[in-house]
């Protein structure tokens, strides 16, 4: 049971962070193939997939909310401390995600 | 050829993997100095076509004073001729735009007395008032422009103008 929460945080952690750092990537090559200035778009892209690189790793926002509400009502608490350390861990990935590209970028944080 | 292609697929994978590796790092690495470049690009760009229309406008002059019989003597009053704009904003990116917009903005003004549009300033802001302006091309991020100073010197008309950011970063990806 333990091994599966640390499991879920690490990959969390992990696939948030992966989305952000390979759409920031990614969006790049294609700002760069299309003419546009690289690293403004790379910045904005980083702060725009910030969020959505959380709801990719929890796997849609619902599913997380609906088994907060479950464990709320059905008073298991530690199941709602549970979620809400997934969802910091996915924030986490990203926003580190995001201060990593900021870093590779302009050589600052 | 295609036998040939499905059994080295692995290798074509891993070479385009490679490659978008690599483009990825060369971003990262050298985004900053490109974006730089297109800066300097932009700001060539648009120096060449403030200068393109000003030959056009001075090919129109010469025709016009060659097909005039007698030189006026006659004193006319002075006009404005060309449109300068200054720029001084935070923002590195959409210079070059808003020079071009704020130009495009003021057109109405060439050509019209410099003492009426000097004794009437208010209706240079009122203009520029009228529509914030779009930075990029997907209209994502507009400013407003607010007159700082104007100059009149030689029929041209100096204009300084600073920008507010009046809209944020949507937090969705604008679809194209």
């Amino acid at each position: 049971m333990e091994e599966q929460f640390w499991q879920t945080t690490i990959l969390d952690f992990f696939i948030a962070f992966g989305v952000v750092v390979g759409g920031v990537a990614l969006g790049g090559i294609g700002a760069f193939l299309t003419n546009d200035y690289p690293m403004e778009r790379m910045l904005r892209l980083a702060e725009q997939l910030k969020i959505w690189a959380m709801v990719a790793a929890l796997g849609g926002t619902f599913d997380t909310i609906r088994a907060i509400e479950v464990n709320v009502l059905g008073g298991q608490m530690g199941q709602v401390g549970q979620q809400l350390i997934f969802i910091m861990s996915s924030f986490l990935g990203a926003h580190i995600g995001v201060l990593l590209i900021h870093w590779l970028i302009q050589g600052e944080l | 050829m295609f036998r040939q292609a499905k059994k080295h697929r692995y290798s074509f994978t891993i070479f385009l993997f490679g490659m978008i590796t690599g483009a990825s790092l060369f971003l990262f690495l050298y985004s900053q100095k490109i974006d730089s470049l297109y800066l300097e690009r932009d700001a060539i760009y648009f120096a060449n076509n403030q200068k393109y229309k000003r030959i056009l406008k001075l090919e129109q002059e010469i025709t016009k004073l060659s097909q005039q019989k007698s030189p006026q003597t006659a004193h006319q009053p002075e006009t404005i001729k060309k449109i300068i704009v200054e720029v001084d904003s935070e923002q590195r990116f959409g210079t070059e735009m808003i020079k071009a917009q704020v130009e495009s903005l003021l057109e109405p003004f060439l050509d019209k007395s410099m003492d009426w549009v000097s004794n009437n300033p208010q209706l240079v802001e009122s203009v520029l008032l009228k529509k914030p302006i779009p930075i990029d091309e997907e209209s994502s991020q507009t400013v407003q422009v607010y007159v700082k100073y104007l100059s009149f010197h030689q029929q041209t008309l100096k204009i300084w103008v600073s920008t507010e950011e009046v809209s944020n970063n949507n937090m969705t990806i604008p679809q194209k």
